[in-house]
């Protein structure tokens, strides 16, 4: 994992005082609460329904055990016991007060964390592969670049009042398990006909009320140009991206109006013309980054078929664990473990100060003290030895935490909705939680098999509902919640968005709803087939009449 | 309207002249960019230095052979939530203008260090701007951001990036 030097604590640290000076000035009245909203977003401090959140971000997803800790006590401290991880690799505490939080920025920044630019219109938390490292899959390990992009994008003078936000993503596996056709950028590791690795840009993609996927804008970047590409293209968006309305602000828009051809141009222009050479940063600083994704010391072991297949027989419990939660790790004799934070009836992403520190702890005992955070709102334990599944298995038991359904029908992916936050439209964790009662049975679970159900509150689509195999999007409607069912988006290799079945339900017929699609599915699939691949294939009416019952 | 620059409050030494006004013999005056295109013999014939204000949707790459006998460039910004002169200043930078750039607008004290390490030399600031945000909190944002900054090739103290290679102590 990457060890922050002087320059990153110091940075954290004057950021901090900083922030304790705005405070003071704000209230004072030295600063208006326009003026102070850009600095509070800016070190993560929103203003919800009922109160402040504070969102910490987890660059690219991945924790240590001592920082794991570090916001378990923060949550207990600051927080009332629990907190939730967000669709973007973050953290959110829901009930933090003004005057605390400069010291919850402190406790974070003792841990090397801080909640700098998960909010406002600047360059985001970049976010990752939450296998990133130890996938059976992956070219190189993208967290080095994340961290580097981190730093670049940390309080940049040039772009920290964009149009919009900013969300950069990046992935080194063959298999896209970080959205990037859904980010303003998205950046794929890849190597060339001449064997070299670099990166693959794609720009333009985002959610919200007009979702995009990214287009490509260039095949192969050699690595060294990375940071000056990045600077063409933040600085052609924020010259020329849309300011007269905020929902066309995004660089998607731009790339939509503009078409892709010009944008293309215009970035390869300003990058021909800006001082590369001055701004790139030296090849031996990525190295020196790179130094600290080393992997751990894996001890040479094998793979253990025989004793998982025995262990399997002995308890279904344990098996249905391991179907759906265990996954391939690129080192023999180890699995990378999904630790779900979907248990049926509870709040999706939700974890209690009490479960995060029996997370650091099982992260040290069966691992290297490395955690990760999904964009699926669950966490990894990456480094597990594959003999000790079963010991594991029963302490994420005794921990509540070991639903074996991570990737099934109630894994599912839901912002706070009208719960929490001020911009909802309607509630989403009560229709998360309704839906996973009704499929609740482990068997049946297991019996349709992959298939994401993705839940937002209202068109700005934190819950990603356009990228669910089943999407659904609450909205207002006369007064009432009304959820409308997109089916067959895809965040993956093949990504997608998901259409539009039909008109919206009332939040009481969305379950009902929701099983009479899965009934079509079942009924129609092949052998083997996936939801998104049987939707696919069927077509988009073969689902028509699961809404028919329940017009609202 | 004081200017502010990284060393504090300073009076305005330049004349920011309208439109429909005639321009004086002497003095420093700055006239909007439409007027200097279409006056620019006459403006830079005169004594005293020519200064040009645009708005935040210049395009340098268009104007910039213009900008000859040009001293300053005042780049408007229209809410200090607006970052465009940023990357209108940097432009400038980058293409060789070496005049003095001018901020002008409702910037807030964080913005100073920013635009100053985009290439702006000046932000000119309302008056009651100043009056809610005293000196002494544009010091002390300029102060906090040369301890430690990342990018390269901006108007800052060394990047971390290079401080980092040269072994340099923080």
């Amino acid at each position: 994992m990457y060890r922050y030097d002087e320059f990153d604590h110091a940075f954290v640290q004057t950021r901090v005082a900083q922030f304790r000076e705005q405070v003071e000035a704000r209230l004072a009245g030295q600063l208006t609460e326009e003026e102070f909203r850009p600095l509070r977003l800016m070190n993560g401090l929103y203003l919800q329904l009922h109160a402040y959140m504070l969102r910490i971000a987890i660059p690219y997803g991945t924790l240590s055990a001592r920082q794991m800790r570090q916001l378990a006590f923060i949550t207990d401290r600051f927080d009332r016991g629990s907190a939730h991880f967000t669709t973007r690799q973050n953290l959110q505490l829901n009930w933090p007060k003004l005057i605390e939080t400069p010291d919850i920025l402190a406790a974070l920044a003792e841990v090397e964390m801080h909640g700098i630019q998960t909010s406002g219109n600047c360059i985001r938390n970049v976010t990752s592969d939450q296998y990133a490292g130890v996938a059976a899959d992956e070219i190189e390990d993208p967290r080095p670049t994340g961290e580097l992009i981190r730093q670049w994008s940390t309080d940049h003078p040039e772009f920290s009042f964009l149009p919009r936000k900013f969300k950069i993503a990046v992935t080194g596996a063959a298999m896209d398990r970080a959205a990037v056709a859904a980010h303003d950028i998205g950046i794929r590791v890849v190597r060339n006909d001449a064997g070299e690795v670099g990166y693959r840009i794609y720009v333009g993609g985002g959610l919200g009320r007009t979702p995009m996927l990214a287009r490509l804008v260039r095949e192969f970047l050699p690595k060294d140009d990375l940071i000056a590409y990045l600077e063409a293209i933040m600085r052609v968006y924020n010259l020329f991206g849309r300011r007269d309305n905020k929902y066309k602000a995004r660089v998607k828009i731009l790339m939509h109006e503009a078409g892709t051809e010009t944008v293309k141009r215009m970035v390869e222009e300003e990058f021909a013309r800006l001082p590369r050479a001055a701004i790139n940063v030296d090849p031996a600083e990525l190295a020196r980054i790179e130094a600290y994704f080393a992997p751990p010391a894996y001890e040479a072991l094998g793979d253990e078929p025989a004793l998982l297949a025995a262990a399997r027989q002995a308890d279904a419990g344990f098996d249905a664990f391991a179907r759906a939660n265990v996954v391939a790790h690129k080192q023999p004799g180890y699995a990378i473990v999904n630790i779900s934070l979907k248990p049926i009836g509870g709040a999706p992403g939700d974890a209690t100060s009490a479960q995060m520190r029996a997370v650091a702890d099982l992260s040290e005992r069966y691992g290297f003290g490395e955690i990760r955070v999904t964009h699926a709102q669950n966490l990894v334990l990456p480094d597990v030895r594959q003999r000790d599944l079963p010991a594991l298995y029963r302490e994420l038991l005794a921990a509540g935490l070991g639903d074996a359904n991570a990737g099934l029908i109630t894994d599912i992916i839901a912002c706070p909705g009208m719960d929490y936050c001020s911009l909802a439209t309607a509630r989403s964790i009560p229709i998360a939680k309704a839906i996973a009662q009704r499929f609740a049975n482990p068997a049946r679970q297991q019996l349709i098999g992959e298939l994401g159900i993705k839940i937002s509150g209202c068109i700005n689509a934190c819950g990603h509902h356009h990228l669910g195999g089943i999407g659904i999007l609450g909205l207002e409607k006369g007064g009432e919640e009304s959820y409308q069912i997109t089916l067959g988006g895809d965040p993956g290799n093949d990504a997608a968005i998901g259409k539009l079945l039909g008109p919206g339900l009332a939040g009481d017929d969305v379950p009902d709803a929701i099983e009479r699609i899965v009934d079509l599915y079942l009924a129609g699939r092949e052998a083997g087939e996936t939801f998104v691949a049987a939707y696919r294939r069927l077509g988009h009416d073969h689902f028509k009449g699961a809404l028919n019952a329940d017009r609202h | 309207m004081p200017i502010v620059t990284e060393r504090g409050f300073g009076p305005d030494g330049w004349a920011t002249v309208a439109d429909e006004t005639a321009v004086a013999d002497g003095g420093d005056v700055i006239v909007s960019w439409k007027r200097f295109v279409a006056e620019a013999a006459t403006l830079t014939g005169r004594a005293g230095r020519i200064g040009v204000a645009v708005g935040p949707d210049f395009d340098v790459d268009l104007h910039v052979a213009g900008l000859d006998g040009v001293a300053l460039v005042a780049i408007a910004f229209a809410k200090f939530a607006d970052g465009r002169g940023f990357s209108i200043a940097r432009r400038l930078r980058d293409r060789g203008f070496a005049g003095t750039i001018r901020a002008v607008g409702p910037l807030i004290a964080e913005q100073a260090p920013m635009a100053f390490a985009c290439g702006i030399d000046e932000i000119a600031i309302p008056d009651d701007l100043a009056a809610r945000q005293p000196e002494s909190r544009w010091l002390r944002a300029v102060e906090l951001r040369a301890a430690v900054s990342y990018q390269r090739g901006y108007r800052t103290g060394a990047s971390v990036f290079d401080q980092r290679s040269t072994g340099g102590a923080a």
